[in-house]
């Protein structure tokens, strides 16, 4: 229980950096009069992903069976990839190299994704063999 | 054959302190986050310095003017447009310029006209747009590539380091199009968000603006420049050259703000002294600490431990031999906590550098890839040393005790 407890509250940490953190330290450029700026969105999907990777931890820790918490670490890595993937290429930020969504939005969106891909594949690699009941 | 049973004997004391290392899970989290926080502080600290000191440096160098003359109650904006490339605009009468090659002490004057693009167009933020002039510039030019300058014909423009161009490499201002001919070295002031470019290019996006309805210029301003640019002679006394250009000005009825490139540096070298002092005090303050933390956990840790020791030495092991093993435990602990620390830094500074420069507002430039590797080396290294003497001092200290009377402690 310990263990899983470990593993999930690693993954709620990594979704609420990507939530919580994009909604509050990190959050996108303030929206303008007549305009909506396209970081808006990427701040908008990446809430909801964070959302997807809390939900994958809270999942784990009840995950008893080791092919279902491998099944979860996937998701979690896919939903990794995509927080990466928001700001380069499916969305992006304002170009603005000083701009708010620059320079806290897009960094902390690539290093949270990057830290769920590898704790992801830690997760399933880490005793492989083991089946927890 | 002697030196095999040695190589033997250093993996089973490698193993022991592994082993120890992981029955004790917690203690070991706890002494890694120690070793990390010494790592990261070290590593994070001088990095930021030694960036912060060589963005002031360039900002020195780059700030080719020694004084500015600008409009009556522009001088705050105008430092704000030099650091932070905040666009503000303003104008004065051009025969200033001339005003000022006449006073003694200059060397070279030229002028400036500053305006700005709208949020929607280029970089859904204004930037700041400087027109120059090519036959008198010495603070833009020099920085130039003189080919990409030569390539320059009218409508196109030079961009500051990080203004970035469409993927046509052009840019838009007021709904038009201009190609980009060179992007300028990074200079870490407010002029990296600047796009340069020849009065002719001026006067044809001014007309652009016009049409969308952007008014820079009233009729009665045309002609008119936003800033007169002036290099004192080697030696030169600024402030009498200043004095002088305030009467002269006064006297031609004219109301003007005069600032000081020197003084802007220095507000900006006090900020960074300010931070550099903090920011030692802090490394000073936890090394002290986390050195002390890390003794005292040793200790306790080796405490709980003595009849461990105490069997080893009766089936043979040596004091020095338990040294060893403690030592190497200190430094595999330190070692992956400072591994963990230098890679925190790492994350925490490179990829919000823009952001801490912005907040700290200090210019910042990332020393070369050999000196981030020094200072990460010099840090893990300190880091090491310190985990290895805080359990050596430990055990030293626990060691004095009689195998015997240890073993047989607490026993009725």
């Amino acid at each position: 229980m310990k263990t899983r407890l470990l593993r999930g509250a690693v993954f709620i940490l990594l979704g609420l950096v990507a939530s919580l953190g994009i909604a509050t330290v990190f959050h996108v450029c303030p929206a303008m009069k007549d305009m909506v700026m396209k970081c808006y969105w990427t701040g908008r999907v990446s809430i909801a992903v964070g959302i997807g990777i809390i939900l994958v931890g809270i999942l784990t820790i009840f995950a008893k069976k080791k092919a279902f918490a491998d099944g979860l670490s996937v998701a979690a890595i896919l939903l990794g990839i995509e927080l990466i993937l928001l700001p380069t290429l499916l969305i992006g930020v304002c170009p603005g190299a000083h701009m708010h969504c620059h320079t806290a939005t897009r960094p902390a969106l690539i290093i949270t994704g990057a830290l769920t891909v590898i704790y992801g594949g830690f997760s399933i690699l880490w005793k492989r063999n083991k089946i927890e009941e | 054959m002697e030196k095999e049973q040695d190589r033997g004997v250093g993996r089973y004391i490698c193993r022991c302190a592994w082993q120890s290392l992981k029955q004790k899970l917690f203690q070991s989290v706890l002494l890694g986050c120690f070793a990390a926080l010494v790592a990261f502080l070290v590593f994070a600290g001088t990095l930021l310095g030694s960036s912060m000191e060589s963005g002031i440096g360039r900002m020195k160098e780059r700030l080719g003017a020694d004084l500015m003359i600008v409009p009556h109650g522009q001088q705050g904006k105008t430092e704000k447009l030099l650091l932070t490339g905040n666009p503000e605009f303003s104008y004065l009468d051009r025969d200033l310029e001339q005003v000022a090659a006449n006073t003694k002490g200059v060397k070279k004057t030229t002028s400036q006209f500053y305006f700005s693009s709208v949020s929607a167009d280029c970089c859904s933020t204004r930037v700041q747009l400087i027109a120059f002039d090519p036959g008198t510039d010495f603070a833009v030019l020099p920085w130039i590539n003189q080919e990409e300058m030569k390539k320059t014909k009218k409508g196109q423009v030079l961009i500051g380091a990080d203004v970035i161009a469409q993927g046509d490499h052009t840019i838009r201002f007021y709904g038009e199009k201009h190609p980009v001919a060179g992007k300028l070295s990074r200079t870490a002031t407010g002029l990296d968000q600047s796009v340069f470019m020849t009065r002719d290019t001026m006067n044809k996006i001014l007309e652009d603006a016009k049409k969308k309805g952007f008014h820079f210029l009233s009729p009665k301003d045309k002609g008119k420049v936003s800033a007169v640019l002036i290099k004192a002679e080697e030696g030169a006394n600024l402030d009498k050259i200043e004095t002088s250009l305030l009467k002269k000005a006064t006297a031609k009825g004219d109301k003007i703000d005069i600032v000081s490139t020197q003084k802007v540096i220095g507000t900006v070298s006090a900020q960074y002294e300010f931070f550099r002092k903090g920011i030692r005090f802090l490394q000073i303050l936890f090394i002290l600490t986390s050195s002390l933390v890390l003794f005292l956990i040793f200790s306790f840790s080796y405490r709980e431990r003595k009849k461990e020791f105490a069997v080893l030495r009766i089936v043979g092991v040596t004091t020095g031999r338990i040294r060893v093993m403690t030592c190497t435990q200190g430094g595999m602990i330190s070692l992956i906590g400072g591994l963990i620390g230098l890679l925190t830094g790492a994350l925490v500074l490179f990829p919000f550098r823009v952001l801490i420069s912005d907040s700290l507002q200090v210019p910042m430039i990332t020393p070369a890839a050999v000196t981030i590797a020094f200072v990460a080396l010099m840090a893990l290294v300190l880091t090491v040393l310190l985990g290895v003497a805080a359990a050596d001092i430990a055990i030293r200290t626990l060691g004095r005790a009689e195998t015997y009377f240890t073993l047989r402690e607490g026993e009725a």
